[in-house]
Formats: C-alpha cells, sequence, structure tokens
C-alpha cells in the first residue's frame, strides 16, 4: 500500500508524524501502566525483569526459541483513506505507529514496552515514542525512495536476517550501557 | 546512462542495509556518549536509540 504514488509528498509526512505520535501515545499509555507495576517492585528487580525479558527476545530472535508474542494479525483497513490526504494518512500513521493496530514482527518492540513499563520516566518515554515512529518512518521513507515497484520490501524480505542479526546486536548494547547506568554505583 | 547511475544511487542511499547502518551509527554513538557522562541527557539518548532500533526492525509489517 506504501509504494503507491498517491503517497509521496505530503501524504507520506502526514503518515511519519502519525506513526510518531502513535510511538509517543504507546509511550505514554507504557509509562502510566509502569507506575503501578514500579511501585511495589525494588529497581534491581526491575533490573533483573528487563534481564530475563531481553535474554528471551533475544533467543527468540536468534531463533532457539520459539514462542508467540501478542499482536493484532490484520492490516490497517484502507477505510482510513476515505479521511482525505491529511487526516486518512496521519490516523494510518497513528495507528501503526501504536504498534497495536497490526502485525509487529520483531520481538526487539515487545523489549521496548518492558524497559517503558520498569524504567521510564516521563521524559523518557517521550523520547522512546519519538524514537520508535522515526525508526517507522525510516523504513517507510526508504521505500517510497527506493523505487516504485516495491522492491524495498524485496530486499528486505532478501536481508532481513542479516538486518535484524545486527540491529539486535546495537540494541543489546545500548540495553546494556542504560541498565549500567541506572543501577546504583 | 546517466538515469541509470541515478536509479542505482538512490536505490543504494535508500536500501535496507544503510538505514540499519544509520539506526546502528547513531545508536553506538549515543551508547558510546552514555558511557562517559552521568546524568539525563545521555540516558534520554539511549532510549531514544533503543526505540529507534526498535522502530526500524518492526519494518516489513506494512
Amino acid at each position: 500500500m506504501l509504494s503507491s504514488p498517491v503517497w509521496r509528498g505530503f501524504p507520506a509526512f502526514y503518515f511519519c508524524l502519525g506513526l510518531v505520535a502513535g510511538g509517543v501515545v504507546i509511550a505514554a499509555a507504557l509509562l502510566l501502566i509502569g507506575s503501578l507495576l514500579r511501585a511495589p517492585l525494588p529497581p534491581p528487580v526491575r533490573v533483573g525483569i528487563v534481564l530475563v525479558a531481553a535474554l528471551l527476545v533475544t533467543l527468540r530472535e536468534l531463533g532457539v526459541l520459539r514462542f508467540p508474542l501478542p499482536e493484532n494479525q490484520r492490516l490497517v483497513p484502507e477505510s482510513v483513506f476515505r479521511l482525505g490526504r491529511f487526516a486518512g494518512p496521519f490516523q494510518f500513521g497513528l495507528e501503526m505507529g501504536t504498534g497495536v493496530r497490526t502485525y509487529l514482527p520483531s520481538g526487539l518492540a515487545y523489549l521496548t514496552a518492558v524497559v517503558l513499563l520498569l524504567l521510564a520516566t516521563p521524559v523518557t518515554a517521550v523520547a522512546a515514542g519519538v524514537g520508535f515512529g522515526l525508526g517507522r518512518s525510516l523504513m517507510t521513507a526508504s521505500a517510497l525512495h527506493f523505487d516504485d515497484a516495491g522492491g524495498w520490501n524485496l530486499e528486505w524480505g532478501y536481508r532481513s536476517t542479516v538486518v535484524r542479526r545486527v540491529l539486535l546486536i546495537a540494541y543489546l548494547t545500548a540495553l546494556a550501557v542504560l541498565i549500567s547506568s541506572s543501577l546504583p554505583a | 546512462m546517466r538515469g541509470f547511475r541515478s536509479a542505482v544511487l538512490r536505490r543504494r542511499f535508500w536500501h535496507p542495509y544503510t538505514g540499519m547502518a544509520w539506526v546502528v551509527g547513531l545508536t553506538v554513538i549515543v551508547a558510546a556518549v552514555g558511557l562517559g557522562y552521568d546524568g539525563w541527557g545521555p540516558t534520554v539518548g539511549l532510549v531514544a536509540g533503543l526505540a529507534l532500533t526498535a522502530g526500524f526492525a518492526t519494518s516489513g509489517s506494512t
């Protein structure tokens, strides 16, 4: 759907704006829910839960473990386009940006949700929402500019094993630094 | 020939490997900065880097 020429220009920008807004909305929701979880748990326990989640997600991403993660296995309906060239793409992006409206193929999104639930502050939650939206926007921009025939998705399909493993290593490196800096000295 | 070269360059610039390099590069830079400094700035950057990586990793869901 995103490879259609009608998506170029402002609709694509509004879609990316929606992705970022959706990321911030879900991060704020996780922060709110996490405030209930964080209260009874001391910091070392929270860090321990994050480490266990990181181990499980890593093993799943590497194909060692196989278990389903909760995801809404539906595409966003094309009826969102009836809302026009601003509201349609924006709503589509917002729904995708939350990550709860459609497929979510990477376990890293779930691990980020655990980090937000247990370790986030309001500022880091907003940063995470913006970062998640920008990450998805980079995919959108790349797919739109790569070619006019949906070639980016084919390339992603061919390269996804390598790309996802490199992203996993970078993610775990940053998570290790984050956890080491959040523990008391 | 020029159009062909332009198309090749465009495909290289917007290739999944290039996007991966941007995401990993930014995340590693922020992590390196986070190792050297205390305070909320590096922490915010690290969480944003984690989410950026997770967001790009969910590609293919459209």
